[in-house]
């Protein structure tokens, strides 16, 4: 199984988007409405949970050909891939969806055979997700820090730099100080949400 | 463009392959999962995190509400990978560097040109290419680079300021090795990212 890679978990779920002839508009075109429409940004559902470094969903409408010899085929059903890469386990990751995916988690799932039904606890969305994942087979991370490490470094990285420019020169009691003072700077900082652009202190 | 979020491009393609290779191809993930098999790809450098699903003809999942189950006769491999610069520039350097790897796990796919040469590698990667609906990453204006030098400072960062203790001259040799190690990892990042195609 290489669903995990060191501290990260690599989540890929196929779920099947419901088919009804009856409907005007289907729910894939509904979805993919919604999926083009929802925020990607700081504040949006995988923001929330705090864990996600990457996250991606599309709607798959059926196999490539790829000509002849190959045997041409066709999908029953339309599916959402989902896929995220977070710190941790998935448990922790339903948890987290249960507790901060909002409205979101319907307006994507409603589409799709299952979540509608499904128990609304944490363990229930645990299993939906179960339900709907295909083991990934191969995962890769390159970077190694957790998400909170990682935006924390970011800022500390903008905070040393500028230190090092003021340390040109001085004696070394005032490197010290400004030493702590980035110490400081970099502990007490607000950071941006994840998935936003903007890097350092929320002022 | 959902493929496109700050500086990060998001790729997946999608091959149909006949199940009796699927288990040939489970031994290769099983190889390249051994790090010292991986340094080439840390040496590329602009991948944040890459993925490979076979997805078995019977594996689609399936629910109670479903009226039927798929009959496929194919199993399908999944590629997706999160990477920094334009398409072009990734394909070209990934076939470059990793076009050996690339055989190895593309061979078992119907119809797979192989990696060299390039056009028809491309062709086909286009031809199999699925679009994002949605893209979302923790840390849009940075690179992995950008990511990595951040962590490699931080962390040697918490070194030197444990070092405010000591003597002057224990203080001084600490901050001259601290700049020494940092000082080609501080450069500015953030911000949207060049335009991508």
């Amino acid at each position: 199984m290489s669903n995990t890679y060191g501290k990260f978990y690599g989540y890929t779920g196929v779920f099947p988007i419901i088919r009804d002839d009856k409907l005007e508009v289907s729910h894939a075109v509904e979805l993919r409405k919604v999926l083009s429409e929802l925020n990607a940004g700081g504040g949006s559902i995988f923001s929330r949970t705090g864990l996600v470094h990457g996250a991606r969903m599309f709607v798959l409408d059926d196999v490539v050909y790829n000509g002849h010899p190959t045997k041409e085929e066709h999908l029953d059903y339309e599916y959402l891939i989902l896929s995220l890469t977070f710190d941790g386990a998935l448990d922790e990751m339903a948890q987290r969806l249960n507790q901060y995916g909002g409205e979101e988690l319907a307006l994507i799932f409603g589409h799709c055979y299952g979540f509608a039904n499904r128990d609304t606890s944490k363990d229930g969305m645990l299993k939906f997700l179960q339900q709907g994942q295909v083991t990934t087979s191969f995962l890769y991370v390159e970077a190694d820090g957790d998400l909170k490490e990682t935006l924390r470094a970011l800022w500390a990285k903008k905070v040393v730099g500028e230190m090092l420019e003021k340390a040109q020169g001085v004696s070394t009691e005032q490197k010290r100080a400004l030493v702590k003072e980035a110490a400081d700077r970099i502990e007490s900082a607000t950071l941006p949400l994840p998935g936003d652009f903007q890097l350092g202190e929320v002022l | 463009m959902a493929n496109i979020r700050g500086k990060a491009y998001a790729l997946n393609v999608i091959t149909p392959m006949k199940s009796w290779k699927s288990g040939i191809l489970r031994t290769v993930f099983n190889i390249i999962k051994l790090k010292v098999l991986q340094q080439d790809l840390h040496n590329l450098s602009f991948i944040h995190f890459a993925r490979w699903t076979i997805i078995p003809k019977q594996g689609f999942p399936h629910f109670s509400e479903q009226p039927s189950r798929e009959s496929l006769a194919y199993d399908y491999l999944l590629f997706e990978s999160n990477f920094n610069g334009s398409w072009n520039e990734y394909v070209d350097a990934f076939n470059d560097v990793l076009w050996f790897k690339l055989n190895l796990v593309w061979f078992w796919s119907e119809q797979y040109p192989g990696a060299v040469p390039l056009t028809p590698f491309k062709n086909y990667i286009v031809h199999n290419q699925i679009y994002n609906d949605y893209y979302y990453m923790a840390y849009p204006g940075h690179t992995v680079n950008d990511v990595k030098n951040a962590l490699q400072v931080s962390r040697k960062f918490q070194h030197l300021t444990q070092a405010c203790e000591q003597s002057d001259a224990s203080f001084e040799q600490t901050f001259q090795s601290f700049l020494i190690d940092v000082q080609n990892h501080i450069g500015e990042s953030g911000g949207q990212g060049p335009e991508m195609t």
